[in-house]
Order: C-alpha cells, then sequence, then structure tokens
C-alpha cells in the first residue's frame, strides 16, 4: 500500500513537468471527443445500457474538471466558514449534483451535435480560457471554459455558456442560502438534492 | 429572452456535449458579437501557470478570494458579484410557482398532445412565421441603437424571407451565417443607453424579467402586429398557440434546470440577469417565453 503510494507521488510529482507543454485546449480536446464517440456509440442505444453508458462518460469527465477549484468557487468567500471536513462533504455531495444533473441530460438530449474548438487563451494570472461551440444545424452556442493548473495538468473550474457562469448562478443560489443558514445545512440540502435524484 | 434558453444555457455545459443545442444562445463564427480573443498561446503565460500554487485549502481560499470568473466574463461590477435587486422577492417566488404549474400542468402536456400530431417541419414553419412577423421590434431595437448593418439585415431578411421564404414559413437565411446576427428588443436598447435593469420582477404567464426590461416589453407589445388582430380574443389565441408551438421545441429543457438547482427560483433570475447583459452581443433565434 505505502509502496504503491510512494509509486503514485512520484508519478505525479515527474507529471507536471511533462505537463508543462500541454495546451489547455488539449485537456478538453481528447475528452470531448471520446464523450461524443460514447454518445454516438450504437452499443448503448437500448436503455438497458444507459447505466454503463453513464458510468463510462463519468469516467471520462471526472478528469477534466477541478472539482474542489468548482466547489470553491460556486461558494464564494464563505469557503472560510466551513470547515476541512465540510469542504471535503460539500465537494462530494456538489460533484454528484453535477454529475448527476449533466450526464442524465447530456445522454437524453444528444442529437448528433458536433463541437467545434475555436482556441484558447492565455491569461497573465495563470488561467486560461477555452471557446468552443455546439453546432446543430444552422445553430451553435457558445461554450467558454475557464482552466487553471492543478498538480501540472490543465482542470477546468467553470463554464460558461453563452454567458451564464455555472460557477456564479450556483453562487447565487449557495449566498441565498449561507445568509440564511450555516455551511451543515447548505451540505444537508445538496444531499438531499441529491437522494431526490436518486429516487426518480 | 426565454427561459428554456436559459436552461440550455445551465445545461449543456458539461461536455460540451449536447443538451438542446436549438434553443440556446447562438453564436456564429465570425459574429462581430463574440468576443475578441482566441488563439492567443503565448507559451510564457503556459509557463507561468506552473507557479500557482498548488494542493490544500491555502490554495481554495486563493482563488476564492479572485471572484475570477464573473470579472472575466465581462459583466458589470454588480453582475459579477451576483447581486441582483429583488425587493418584491414574496411576490416574484409566488409568480415563479405560479409559472411552474402553469408549464406542468397545462402548457407541457399541451405542447406534448400538440407535438406528437404536428410534424416538425409544420412546426419550424409557425416559428419562422412569427418569428419573420416580429421584424418590427428588432429593427426599431437596432435603429434606436444605430446598428445600420443589423438593421440593415433584419430588413432584407424581412423582405426576402415574406415573398420568397412565403409570408416567412420558410427561413431562407437558416442557414447563412451572415445573417446570424444578435436580435434587439427595447429592453436591450435602453441597455445600451445605460438604462438600469432595476428590481427584478416575475410576471405571472411572462416569465422573468426586470423594470427595465418589462418597459421594453410593452414596446415590442405594441410593435408586435398579431397585438392588433381583431377581435381580442383572436389576438390572445393567436399569442397562445405561438407559445405551445414554440414550447415544442424546448419540452425539458425547464425540467433540467429545475434538476440541477439548489434553489430554482435563484438559479433562473442569475441566467437571467446574466445572460441579458450579454443578449445584444449573441445571435438568438427566439424572444419569447411563458414559464418560469
Amino acid at each position: 500500500m505505502r509502496l504503491l503510494l510512494a509509486l503514485a507521488l512520484s508519478v505525479g510529482l515527474a507529471l507536471p513537468a511533462a505537463a508543462d507543454t500541454a495546451q489547455p485546449i488539449d485537456a478538453l480536446r481528447g475528452p470531448v471527443e471520446q464523450v461524443l464517440a460514447i454518445l454516438k456509440d450504437p452499443r448503448y442505444s437500448a436503455a438497458a445500457t444507459k447505466k454503463e453508458q453513464r458510468d463510462h462518460l463519468w469516467e471520462i469527465i471526472r478528469g477534466v474538471f477541478d472539482y474542489r477549484a468548482i466547489s470553491a468557487r460556486a461558494v464564494g468567500r464563505n469557503w472560510r466558514l466551513f470547515d476541512p471536513g465540510q469542504q471535503q462533504a460539500f465537494t462530494d455531495a456538489f460533484s454528484e449534483l453535477l454529475g448527476n444533473s449533466y450526464l442524465s441530460r447530456i445522454q437524453g438530449a444528444y442529437k448528433n451535435e458536433r463541437v467545434e474548438f475555436l482556441g484558447q487563451e492565455l491569461l497573465e494570472n495563470g488561467t486560461a480560457r477555452v471557446k468552443s461551440r455546439i453546432v446543430r444545424d444552422a445553430d451553435a452556442i457558445a461554450v467558454d471554459y475557464s482552466l487553471q493548473r492543478e498538480a501540472g495538468a490543465w482542470k477546468v473550474y467553470d463554464v460558461n455558456i453563452a454567458g451564464v457562469s455555472l460557477v456564479q448562478n450556483y453562487r447565487s443560489q449557495f449566498d441565498q442560502i449561507l445568509g440564511e443558514g450555516t455551511p451543515a445545512q447548505l451540505i444537508e440540502r445538496v444531499k438531499a438534492k441529491n437522494s431526490a435524484q436518486a429516487e426518480k | 429572452m426565454n427561459i428554456a434558453r436559459l436552461s440550455a444555457l445551465l445545461l449543456v455545459t458539461f461536455m460540451a456535449s449536447a443538451g438542446c443545442a436549438h434553443r440556446a444562445a447562438v453564436v456564429p463564427a465570425d459574429s462581430p458579437g463574440m468576443r475578441p480573443t482566441v488563439a492567443t498561446v503565448a507559451p510564457d503565460a503556459a509557463a507561468a501557470g506552473t507557479a500557482l500554487p498548488v494542493a490544500g485549502t491555502e490554495r481554495a481560499d486563493a482563488e476564492v478570494d479572485e471572484e475570477p470568473a464573473a470579472v472575466e466574463a465581462g459583466q458589470g461590477p454588480a453582475a459579477a458579484r451576483g447581486e441582483v435587486s429583488d425587493p418584491i422577492a414574496g411576490w416574484n417566488r409566488a409568480m415563479f410557482t405560479f409559472n411552474d404549474r402553469l408549464y406542468f400542468w397545462v402548457l407541457k402536456p399541451v405542447a406534448r398532445g400538440y407535438r406528437a400530431v404536428v410534424p416538425g417541419f409544420v412546426r419550424t414553419g409557425v416559428r419562422n412565421f412569427f418569428h419573420n412577423l416580429t421584424t418590427p421590434g428588432r429593427l426599431v431595437s437596432d435603429v434606436v441603437q444605430l446598428k445600420g448593418r443589423e438593421a440593415g439585415i433584419e430588413l432584407g431578411k424581412f423582405m426576402i424571407n415574406t415573398t420568397w421564404g412565403v409570408l416567412g414559413l420558410w427561413d431562407v437565411f437558416a442557414a447563412n451565417p451572415e445573417a446570424k446576427i444578435p436580435e434587439g428588443d427595447l429592453g436591450l436598447a435602453m441597455g445600451h443607453y445605460g438604462v438600469a435593469n432595476g428590481p427584478y420582477i416575475v410576471w405571472p404567464f411572462l416569465g422573468p424579467s426586470t423594470l427595465r426590461d418589462s418597459v421594453g416589453l410593452v414596446g415590442d407589445f405594441l410593435l408586435d402586429p398579431t397585438t392588433y388582430v381583431q377581435p381580442r380574443t383572436a389576438a390572445t389565441g393567436i399569442y397562445v398557440y405561438r407559445e405551445v408551438n414554440t414550447t415544442t421545441f424546448r419540452i425539458g429543457d425547464y425540467e433540467a434546470v429545475k434538476e440541477a438547482a439548489i434553489d430554482p427560483y435563484i438559479a433562473i433570475r442569475q441566467a437571467y440577469i446574466q445572460h441579458r447583459a450579454r443578449a445584444g452581443d449573441t445571435y438568438e433565434p427566439e424572444q419569447n417565453f411563458i414559464y418560469p
């Protein structure tokens, strides 16, 4: 066990150097193509295979997002009110909520849209923007990803769709809840939402 | 501005997968509205990225202080902090609930039944027809903002679609990216001249708005030819029919927003404000909504 951990650590430390040359756009391109391939895969057309497809999708997108950063930003300045255990509990619950909500939507609504990557922008504060659009017929939705480096790899910490930021949208909800309640109550609400979704 | 589009925004997210592309705001490849950016790869900036502190709560705290996403998204400072003036939240929440019920109990079942019997090309034709008919509102918005190019395109589309497109049933420019321009309304035109949103207001039937956008809606309503159909009941019937037809293209979007939100009322309010702040920059095919 300890050996494995040491190995994992050394690999983890070795990676950043290699990843320095990696471009943020590449951190998205590959996974997005994989996701589209899975969505198109006729193997998953039967209703019985949806769970399997979902697990497969989840495996791919798990590595693309920095859930802790997304959680911290979605909570905003109130993040300090959370003790380390609460931060972890919130991150877990919130990741589950995001995964559940969006994976089922993606699975249900995909209709052969294309994803085009328009380019990337590296900002002075060390973060990056990757611009893409989802194209269906003659229409397109602008989707911008915000990325930052996490252990040497580019990870997404926000998604902005036609001006609406995922993180900011949740922050406005969490601000309201934390204005009237405690971090523990917020975590409970997110968990309750997850259980409600699971029952469906 | 419709909620379905907002839903789409919220939904499609993650994998940039697919969601409901037809409902969301649309940015053509070479739209002038698209922020000038992209494809600037600075190697030293990439290297600078490695200097970011990693791991632990310190990093989490540090990144929270930046309040980054919103500011970078180009919103005003108030919008960047996610602040929305909502002095009549009690009324708004009640109307939100009313619209929610209206959607689930009436509009959605009706739209489903209608969709089951009316083929897609007919529904698209109906949508195109009404969109063409509401050209005056968009044209006035462009003219008021002195947007000559957009006004010209609106007028050109109207003339071609009304004739070649058989009263607008066929959108001749559907596949033409040049013709996809940001679609204005009077609320956005006022915003262009610095009129602030004012308080957030949820109207029964009409959905989310603000004081400014409500004034705009009155103007848009007066510029909509169907407003003047006589008798009044016929005009109302047309309006309802149009909403049902539009709804068929977006069933499921609102449900998904609700599903993803902890507080759907706040989620929609925030999305409305943020989206309107950028709406003048991006092409949006539909400007109507009826539910929450």
